[in-house]
């Protein structure tokens, strides 16, 4: 305990609460709001709809909400594959080539994902490659930028991990791959859990490589949400961001009780 | 293990694909900045065209102020919650905590939506103001620092309430004991543990609202243009690529320096 | 006899520090050997290299007379139980037993797993997870999974260092029973703690700063120790100087306190009494050097309080007492 003094306290507490609240759980608040407001002429909404949230689960709506779900899960997977590969390799690499990689691997975590998105245009709009107006610019976007995320998850936890369990394994008669196989990745497992749950929030929410690359037949919803913004139909566009969260919380919590079953 | 160079090969897949999709699309973003639709071959008129106008001068005095001042928001902000959620903690402190965790996942335009009903013409802070209390407010740098303040918090909070769970919660009471004000035992026992997690929330929270897109293209300001939304526009909107190109050559170098420091003050165990 | 172990002025560093320096040992058939020494002193190191954790720099490694310094620990056919045990958390305590016996059929292995896990004792908790296993539980199942492979040569690192006293006091002899089963394994045992090194050891090598200090068999060690190190280190000796730069060396128990004037001994000033239990512990000051005597007495009737003037009767080189050049 810091402050001691019943008085100091509550003062803290009554600062606390009133810049978090407005700062922080104001604007999510609002969003729910607004997704089942009605109307809205006064300070709180004058009327409640579930009408918005119906629209926003139909048709084109619905259609985006599912190449989200597709484009979250392909780069999602490949993200958390490549990023345990990475991260096994960087570890057992030596000391300089480690560095490198390392660093690597990191590195589209600094660059915009703008600049991404309008690298991969540039890159392949033309031959040899040209995936211009296609799903795969997309989803390779998605997985270039969460990559870093997914890897730099599964090498913390790499990081963590007492390399004595690989060596008592080793020493056990263990092959390599054994070891890999029966102990590295089992061993690895919640973090492999955390670098999908992290992977796929971070894609399903990506609008700045996105709006660069997609092509209009592979249009996911965080582009509806910003076209429906820009034609000032912001209820609908608030609804749509509660149904794309909500489809998120359910995913990550689906992922992490589906971990902890596998772990027992 | 054993013969560390012979495992080296393992690492070419992951690096083959970071080459091919991230390094092989950066070197022809930087090959076609370097092309102009009224000159053949390689010239840096484009460059001079873009770095001469006004519109790309603004963007930057506007990307670096206000990811300053909004990194500057979310170090005091971020401090200050996270020092009461860690040692002045209320009832449902955990679940304020938690709360703050899943904000992180989320998508920053979120911030930037409620913000219209907040804070627009017609917004609930206008009407419960009366008139225009507010006024432009939502069109207008304020309001985008605003939003990167309100989203970004929570990147300082994370490394910095790991960092509290670190201090011996005996040392408090103890300096306490001791007579010890709560302002000093911050400042003296709380503050020089907590300052390295703090530098490097305030250093990722510098690069990352520097990069920042989504907020402001949902916010739509039409006097508020920053670097990536430069790159935006000129890319996709008026299809001017060689200029693209060169904002975002600019871009990556500033990034990537700034992430190079991080790495160097912040990575050395590596 | 070939020896089971055997380190050739093995040397390795970490980066630029010297973990270990030109150490050689051999570990007989049957035979357990205790590297015993503060922490630091490399006998983490010594072990590892046996098992081919790391590489040394130099020098070579022999088990059973074959050179192995370059073969991978899957190679070596050793049972390890390292510091904080390794169970692997996703398997249960049949499995982590029966990883080493992969290439077994289905029922050698059930059997052996059965046998191993009776053998320390822990058949009831086949079917648990480490997690839901006790600190001195856990001990065992690494001692059962090291023993399933049926290795010729158990390497052992502070195994006991994780337990609480009482606990390691109860492992100790289990320990013992475990030796007494299993004749025929060569036990290489690390351990920073001596009354260890003396309950299990054959012989006991002692290491300081990467390098071995001196190596016997325990009692003789014990008794007749070569050096000064060994002998602070191994039975807390008090070391007295004598002229010619040598050092007497003399146990507590052998160290008497009488009252000043007692003819026969030397005269000092009581700096302390510690009550331990079954006996005092009287720390005395000689008025010749300041050396510190430390006496382990029954009863503290009739001798000097803290702080007075004392006798203190130390045995001579034939009445038990050893020396030791400084
Ligand atoms: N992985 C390592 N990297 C660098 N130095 C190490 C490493 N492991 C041990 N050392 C150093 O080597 C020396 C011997 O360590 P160790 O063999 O573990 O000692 P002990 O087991 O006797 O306590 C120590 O100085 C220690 O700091
Ligand atoms: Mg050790």
């Amino acid at each position: 305990m810091l402050v001691w003094s019943r008085r100091g306290r509550a003062l803290l507490w009554t600062v606390f609460a009133l810049v978090f609240v407005p700062v922080v759980l104001a604007p999510l608040a609002v969003l729910v709001l607004a997704a089942v407001a009605g109307s809205w002429n006064g300070v709180l909404p004058t009327g409640y709809t579930t009408g918005h949230l119906g629209d926003a689960l139909a048709g084109e709506q619905v259609a985006s909400l599912s190449v989200s779900l597709q484009t979250a899960f392909l780069a999602g997977i490949g993200a958390v594959i490549v990023g345990v590969w990475g991260a096994l390799a960087v570890r057992e690499a030596p000391p300089a080539a480690r560095r490198i990689a390392d660093a690597a691997m990191h590195l589209p975590i600094a660059v915009p994902s703008v600049v991404v998105g309008l690298g991969l245009l540039t890159a392949f709009s033309r031959p040899p490659i040209a995936l211009n107006g296609t799903m795969w610019l997309v989803v390779i976007a998605h997985f270039v930028l969460v990559l870093a995320f997914a890897y730099s998850t599964v090498s913390a936890a790499l990081e963590r991990t007492d390399p004595a369990y690989a060596q008592v394994a080793a020493s056990l008669g263990a092959s390599p791959m054994r070891v890999l196989w029966r102990v590295r990745v089992p061993m690895l497992m919640p973090a492999v859990s955390a670098a999908a749950s992290l992977s796929l929030a971070l894609s399903m929410g990506e609008v700045g490589a996105t709006i660069m690359v997609y092509p209009a037949s592979w249009r996911p919803l965080s582009v509806t949400i910003f076209t429906l913004t820009d034609r000032g139909k912001v209820f609908l566009a608030s609804a749509e961001t509660v149904v794309l969260l909500a489809t998120t919380v359910v995913i990550l919590v689906g992922l992490g009780v589906a971990t902890r079953r596998g772990r027992r | 293990m054993s013969h560390p160079w012979r495992r080296t090969p393992w690492l070419l897949p992951p690096l083959l694909l970071i080459a091919g999709f991230f390094l092989y699309p950066l070197y022809f973003v930087v090959r076609e900045s370097l092309t102009a639709d009224s000159a053949p071959g390689v010239t840096l008129a484009t460059w001079q065209r873009v770095l001469t106008s006004g519109r790309f001068l603004d963007a930057l005095g506007s990307t670096v102020t206000i990811s300053l001042a909004a990194t500057v928001g979310c170090v005091v902000l971020g401090t200050f919650f996270a020092t009461v959620l860690a040692f002045v903690p209320f009832p449902g402190a955990g679940l304020v905590t938690r709360l703050v965790d899943t904000l992180l996942a989320f998508p920053s335009f979120l911030i930037a939506l409620a913000f219209t009903f907040l804070y627009g013409s017609a917004g609930i802070v206008n009407t419960a103001l009366g008139g225009s209390a507010v006024g432009d407010f939502l069109y207008s740098p304020w309001c985008v620092i605003a939003a990167e303040i309100t989203f970004y918090t929570p990147f300082v909070m994370r490394p910095l309430l790991a960092a509290y769970s670190h201090v011996p919660r005996e040392q408090l009471d103890v300096a306490a004991s001791l007579g010890a004000r709560p302002g000093r035992v911050f400042a003296r026992i709380v503050l020089p543990e907590a300052l390295p997690a703090l530098a490097a929330g305030g250093c990722l929270t510098l690069l990352l609202t520097l990069n920042e897109f989504g907020i402001v293209l949902f916010i739509g300001a039409k006097d508020v243009t920053t670097l990536p939304m430069l790159v935006h526009s000129y890319g996709v909107v008026t299809f001017d690529l060689p200029a693209a190109c060169v904002v975002a050559v600019i871009q990556v170098a500033l990034s990537s320096a700034l992430y190079a420091v991080y790495r160097r003050t912040f990575h050395k165990g590596r | 006899m070939t020896a089971a172990i055997g380190l050739r002025d093995v040397t390795v560093h970490y980066g630029r520090t010297e973990a270990l320096s030109a150490f050689s040992i051999d570990v007989a058939v049957g035979e357990t050997v205790a590297l015993l020494g503060p922490s630091g002193s490399g006998k983490s190191t010594a072990l590892k290299a046996v098992a081919g954790f790391l590489r040394p720099s130099a020098g070579s490694v022999l088990l059973a007379g074959r050179d192995v310094t370059h073969a991978p620990p899957r190679e070596r056919g050793i049972g390890v139980v390292v510091q904080q045990y390794a169970l692997f958390p996703h398997m249960k305590v049949k499995d982590n037993v029966a990883f080493g016996l992969a290439a077994m059929g289905r029922a050698d292995r059930r059997a052996r797993v059965a046998e191993v896990l009776d053998l320390v004792g822990m058949a009831a908790y086949a079917g648990r997870y480490p997690r839901e296993l006790s600190g001195g539980q856990q001990q065992r199942v690494a001692i059962a999974r090291a023993l399933a492979i049926r290795p010729p040569v158990l390497l052992l690192d502070e195994p006991l260092s994780a337990l609480d006293a009482s606990l390691r006091a109860e492992m100790v002899g289990e320990l013992q029973r475990l030796k007494r089963e299993l004749p025929d394994t060569a036990v290489l045992y690390v351990t920073h703690d001596q009354t260890e090194a003396l309950a299990l050891a054959d012989r006991i090598a002692v290491m300081r700063d990467a390098r071995l200090v001196d190596v016997d068999a325990t009692e003789e060690l014990y008794h007749r120790p070569p050096s000064a190190f060994t002998a602070s280190f191994l039975g807390a000796a008090n070391l007295i100087p004598r002229e010619g730069g040598e050092l007497l060396v003399v146990r507590p128990h052998q160290v008497a306190v009488a009252a000043a004037g007692t003819p026969g001994g030397r005269a000092a000033r009581v700096t302390g009494v510690q009550w331990r239990g079954s006996t005092y512990r009287v720390t005395c000051a000689l008025d010749a050097d300041g050396t510190e005597v430390r006496a382990d007495v029954a009863s503290l009737d009739g001798l000097p309080g803290v702080g007075e003037t004392a006798t203190v009767l130390v045995p001579t080189v034939g009445e038990g007492a050893t020396v030791v050049r400084v």
